[in-house]
């Protein structure tokens, strides 16, 4: 045997083993944010589970610091090389490959993007679930109320809360949602970044709050706090302090002795019966050869992009246009989030590099505002954007800029004494931003790529011109002795894969059911980033989370009913 | 196509750094040697094998090396030259970059036939005066080839040094990072008076 294979072998988790014909309670596809979630909620109620993950199980042990082989080489499985994945702005273009990014980057590895992911963890807010009302609705989107409420939800963001691990303080942010319990751990300890932004933000008379992050500030259920290495933003943390699935929902899941977290097992089909029922997954294992795991259950945890892709794939006579697609909503209605980004130098050292990304938050443009003449909300930070190699690449924003010489080495030089002011914004539902089979080019392992259209739509740029505009307010206010913006475009390159399966009680019009039951096939479900309705503000995974452990209880419910 | 996002190259700088289409190629390839690469620059690093140039000749790598002098010059600070940053260009070229180094090789070239035609004599760029050498780079900073040249000499400035470049981190203490496993607050400059509250 090999060394890699031992090395796998050792590293597969603790858990049960299945062999493919038991037909086990559910099988869940993907082991990323939500995945892990559900994967940890069903074992734990008693049922039995095996977890398809086409990544390998990565381990602390794996994790560097090291920029070049994590974006250069894709060390965590993300390369867009083999994936294929191709990008087009309208649907009247024909898409082509980005070789040097994937346009939907996301963490091929058990856990997915929660761990590699910067851990910022905002809940939504009341007004998100309800803006098709409360705003109305926006020419060429589909802002719709989302099926639950705020209050629905707002006891599974406490169990992420809890037992996944959030730090933060209770009662700082003015504009809180209604909270049923206090942050199991105080916030981490603010940085300069922070420092400067509060002072910022107060004299604009704005209100910076300590960032709700996935963080541990303190030993927290069996791992240690955080070492404020700095290196969380599209890292594995070293020290099992940023909560990803990987070192919290997954070990949980196999310690219960029902759940079978499977690597390297990349699904490529959902089976489905005469009688339109799934009965289980086909997979590829690490050799490419083909097998099929029967279920009781599917659940798709794919993430938004690769969800509707298998959906896609998985087209039948019965499911001409896509498996569970009868409501032709597969794979639209995709969101980014807007990204505004505004560097600013200070005259002492700040040395960002220290520590987790963010420390301050403010969310006092989080609502929407008709005032502004334009439907759109976000929220502020502070935070390190680059780490060196980056920072040499890009990170002075402007193609004016020096970009070699000595003049090109003092802006280098001024490293230390920077930070970003970072806005993040809504994307409204437009049903052509999307994910589709690209008719053309395929990934290395023989399927149609992801092909991803994508526009913003006019509002999105307009809140994140004005979010831009406010950040300089911020870095100025701050008494910033250089300020510099990055050119807000259009985006083509996203980490938030949102609304491709989006939930609803109309078959007509979305694709899952508040409970996540496909309207169409009654055993198959979807709980991942494609079941948002809309996109909040940016850091989208705590009400991924949220909704995975919802999801999980009402999944059990049904399928101890004998109801699936 | 121009935003950074999560610290990644924006297209702009891509192409800023490559020039259109060598650089895209160079980037959308497969590095299927990168594995070892980084093995052998380990142990260069570790002082177990000495820099050596495995592409370049010495002349070739003396030129590569006067150009990264430019691109990142040295001051009372290190510039690219004690980072070693040819040694991360020579490395690439001879493994992951394999494919495209006699692409490079061909653009080292044509820079020398530009500077012998603007400057009857002179066969490489470290001949000139400062003054002279800057404005010449100026009227050739819009090719792939130095283009090319500037991305790998920023990587092999700022990258890890386990890929033979940023010797002993000369490059990351020339910017003012150094990279440890923990770090312990005050942080910085404006965060010494904040601890000691809850957090
Ligand atoms: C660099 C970076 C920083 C981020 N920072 C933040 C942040 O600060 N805050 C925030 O809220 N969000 C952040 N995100 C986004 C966050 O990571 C995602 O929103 C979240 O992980 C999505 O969860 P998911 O369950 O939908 O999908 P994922 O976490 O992507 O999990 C999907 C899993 O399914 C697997 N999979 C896919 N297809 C198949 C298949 N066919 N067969 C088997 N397995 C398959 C994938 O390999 C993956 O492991 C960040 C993302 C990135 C990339
Ligand atoms: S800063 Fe903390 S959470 Fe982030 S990677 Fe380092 S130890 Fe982990």
């Amino acid at each position: 045997m090999k060394r890699r294979d031992l090395l796998r072998l050792g590293r597969a988790g603790a858990g049960k083993r299945y062999r493919d014909r038991d037909e086990v309670d559910f099988v869940i596809v993907g082991s990323g944010a939500a995945g892990g979630v559900l994967a940890r909620e069903l074992a734990q109620a008693g049922f039995s589970v095996v977890v398809l993950e086409q990544g390998p199980r990565l381990t602390e042990a794996d994790f560097t610091h090291d920029e070049y082989s994590r974006w250069v080489q894709w060390s965590m499985g993300d390369d867009p090389r083999d994936n294929g994945q191709t990008f087009r702005r309208t649907e009247s273009e024909r898409a082509s490959v980005n070789p040097v990014a994937p346009p939907a980057i996301y963490a091929r590895t058990v856990g997915g993007s929660s761990v590699h992911f910067t851990a910022n963890f905002w809940r939504f807010h009341p007004s998100d679930f309800a803006e098709g009302t409360l705003w109305g609705s926006v020419p060429g989107a589909d802002l719709v109320d989302w099926p639950i409420t705020y209050d629905e939800l707002e006891p599974y963001y406490t169990k992420v809360d809890w037992e996944v691990g959030v730090s933060g303080r209770a009662g700082a942010n003015p504009y809180e949602p209604r909270r049923s319990r206090p942050y199991p751990m105080p916030p981490l300890p603010v940085k300069s970044s922070g420092v400067l932004f509060e002072k910022g933000c107060r004299e604009m008379g704005w209100t910076a709050f300590p960032a709700p992050m996935a963080i541990t500030s303190q030993p927290y259920r069996g791992r240690a706090g955080c070492v404020h290495c700095g290196f969380c933003m599209g890292f594995g943390c070293e020290m099992r302090a940023k909560s990803s699935t990987l070192v919290t929902m997954i070990p949980e899941a196999e310690s219960t002795g029902r759940c079978e977290v499977r690597p390297e097992s990349r699904v490529v089909g959902v089976e489905l019966d005469r009688a339109g029922r799934t009965t289980g997954v086909r997979y590829l294992d690490a050799s490419r050869t083909e097998h099929l795991q029967r279920g009781k259950a599917v659940i798709l945890s794919a993430n938004g992009a690769e969800t509707p892709r298998l959906l896609f794939l998985s087209e039948s006579n019965q499911f001409p246009n896509g498996l569970a697609n009868s409501s032709g909503a597969v794979g639209r209605y995709l969101m980014f989030n807007g990204q505004t980004l505004v560097g600013a130098s200070f005259e002492h050292e700040l040395n960002e590099f220290k520590s987790v990304q963010v420390t301050r938050v403010m969310h006092d443009f989080y609502e929407a505002d008709p005032e502004r003449g334009f439907y759109g909300g976000g929220g502020i930070d502070a935070r390190i954007f680059y780490h060196p190699m980056f920072w040499g690449m890009e990170g002075f924003g402007s193609r004016d800029d020096p970009w070699w010489g000595s003049d090109y080495k003092k802006l280098l030089r001024e490293y230390p004494r920077s930070m970003y002011v970072n806005g993040h914004t809504t994307s409204l539902p437009v049903a052509t931003n999307s994910i589709t089979l690209d008719p053309r080019v395929r990934d290395t392992w023989g399927y149609p790529a992801i092909r991803v259209t994508y526009r913003d739509h006019p509002d999105d740029m307009s809140m994140m011109r004005f979010l831009q505009d406010r950040s300089v307010e911020i870095a100025e206010a701050a008494g910033a002795k250089r300020v510099w913006r990055h050119p807000v475009v259009e985006a083509s390159i996203t980490a938030h894969l949102l609304g491709t399966c989006r939930m609803g009680t109309d078959p007509a019009t979305s694709v899952i059911d508040p409970d996540h039951r496909t309207h169409d096939v009654p055993n198959l479900f979807i709980c991942d980033g494609s079941s948002l309705v809309t996109s909040g503000r940016g850091q989208p995974t705590m009400t991924i989370m949220a909704l995975a452990f919802r999801a999980a209880e009402r999944i059990g419910e049904r399928a101890r009913r004998g109801e699936i | 196509m121009e935003e950074p996002l999560f610290g990644l190259p924006s297209r702009r700088d891509f192409l800023r750094a490559s020039g259109g289409a060598v650089g895209w190629t160079v980037l959308a390839a497969r590095f299927p040697g990168a594995a070892q690469a980084s093995q052998k620059a380990r142990r260069i690093a570790a002082g177990e094998l000495p820099p050596a140039l495995g592409f370049l000749s010495p002349s070739e790598a003396a030129e590569v090396e006067a150009l990264s002098a430019f691109i990142i010059p040295t001051d009372d600070t290190p510039g690219a030259v004690e980072a070693g940053a040819v040694y991360f260009i020579d490395g690439a070229l001879t493994e992951f970059m394999q494919p495209w180094a006699e692409t490079f090789r061909d653009g080292l070239i044509e820079f020398g036939e530009d500077l012998t035609k603007t400057h009857t004599g002179v066969t490489s760029i470290s001949e000139l005066a400062e003054a002279d050498a800057v404005a010449f780079l100026r009227t050739v900073e819009d090719t792939s080839f130095f283009r090319l040249c500037w991305m790998l000499t920023v990587w092999g400035t700022l990258a890890d040094p386990a890929y033979g470049g940023n010797r002993d981190g000369a490059g990351w203490s020339m910017i003012g990072f150094e990279d440890r496993h923990a770090w312990h607050p005050p942080f910085g400059h404006y965060d010494a008076d904040a601890h000691g509250g809850d957090e």
